[in-house]
């Protein structure tokens, strides 16, 4: 039963960078967004947008092993940021990595595709990046409509 | 085999509730192998079981019509949710594949 909920929340977490913490992140990502009570479509969309920033810091900040990634969750409202932070690599050209059908790992069959669904699946997508410092991706999306704040009973 | 089985030259991959980098791995290795084993000409992804997809999901479809395009094989996408069939959309798959609406029309390309 979901009473009303507040104006704001918070969430951060730290985990390895290993692949199973890529389901354990959009899962915990949607979880925090369930409150507002989102479409079906709406979560879907979010989590897949979440998916694609994790595995990004999965696959390409750490080519040396493993490394931390923070994942910070916010809520203003009904709208939800997600802040994946690395402290690897970094993206020398972000424009150049945001194109559709780049990528830099053709030998892992990759698509990319994951800044375009990014940018399709949320509102806002905003990228920090420093070669050798890592890299900061926000994600924005507002959910659940205008009926997000009224108790169900 | 976990996912994928031959009939009459077709693969099927009948995908797992969830498919991300770790799963797309997973099945891209099964394919491999089902390549190397059967004569495979067509494939089918069969997304009625699933969930969630991301972009690996893209890779793995684009990654089989490279591999069949060569021969004359199709590829066919089953089944799949709203959010996936936007992202076969914005990916530009849907110029070299074909979307299958029905069982009926699955089993025709596989009898």
């Amino acid at each position: 039963m979901k009473t009303s909920i507040g104006d704001t929340n918070r969430l951060e977490a730290v985990f390895a960078s290993s692949p199973e913490n890529e389901r354990i992140s959009r899962v915990t990502a949607a979880a925090f967004a369930a409150v507002l009570n989102p479409t079906v479509e709406e979560l879907s969309d979010f989590k897949t947008a979440v998916s694609e920033a994790v595995t990004n810091a999965i696959i390409h900040a750490y080519p040396e092993g493993r490394g931390e990634i923070r994942l910070t969750l916010e809520r203003k409202k009904n709208e939800v940021t997600v802040h994946i932070r690395d402290f690897g690599v970094g993206i020398a050209d972000i424009k150049k990595s945001m194109e559709p059908l780049y990528t830099t790992r053709e030998d892992q069959e990759r698509s990319g595709m994951g800044f375009t669904f990014m940018e399709a699946f949320t509102d806002h997508v905003e990228v920090e990046s420093e070669p050798g410092r890592g890299t900061c991706v926000s994600l924005t999306k507002k959910m659940g409509g205008e009926k997000w704040n009224i108790p169900v009973r | 085999m976990k996912y994928c089985h031959v009939k009459n030259q077709c693969l099927v991959i009948r995908l797992p509730g969830e498919i991300d980098h770790c799963q797309a791995e997973e099945i891209r290795e099964e394919c491999e192998m089902m390549f190397l084993k059967a004569c495979v000409r067509d494939v089918i992804f069969d997304f009625t079981g699933t969930n969630f997809m991301d972009s690996s999901g893209i890779g793995l479809i684009l990654g089989r019509i490279r591999q069949v395009g060569p021969i004359g094989g199709r590829v066919y996408l089953f089944g799949g949710s709203p959010s996936m069939q936007k992202m076969w959309r914005m990916s530009g798959i849907l110029q070299q594949v074909e979307v299958l609406e029905t069982i009926e029309e699955m089993k025709e390309v596989y009898e």
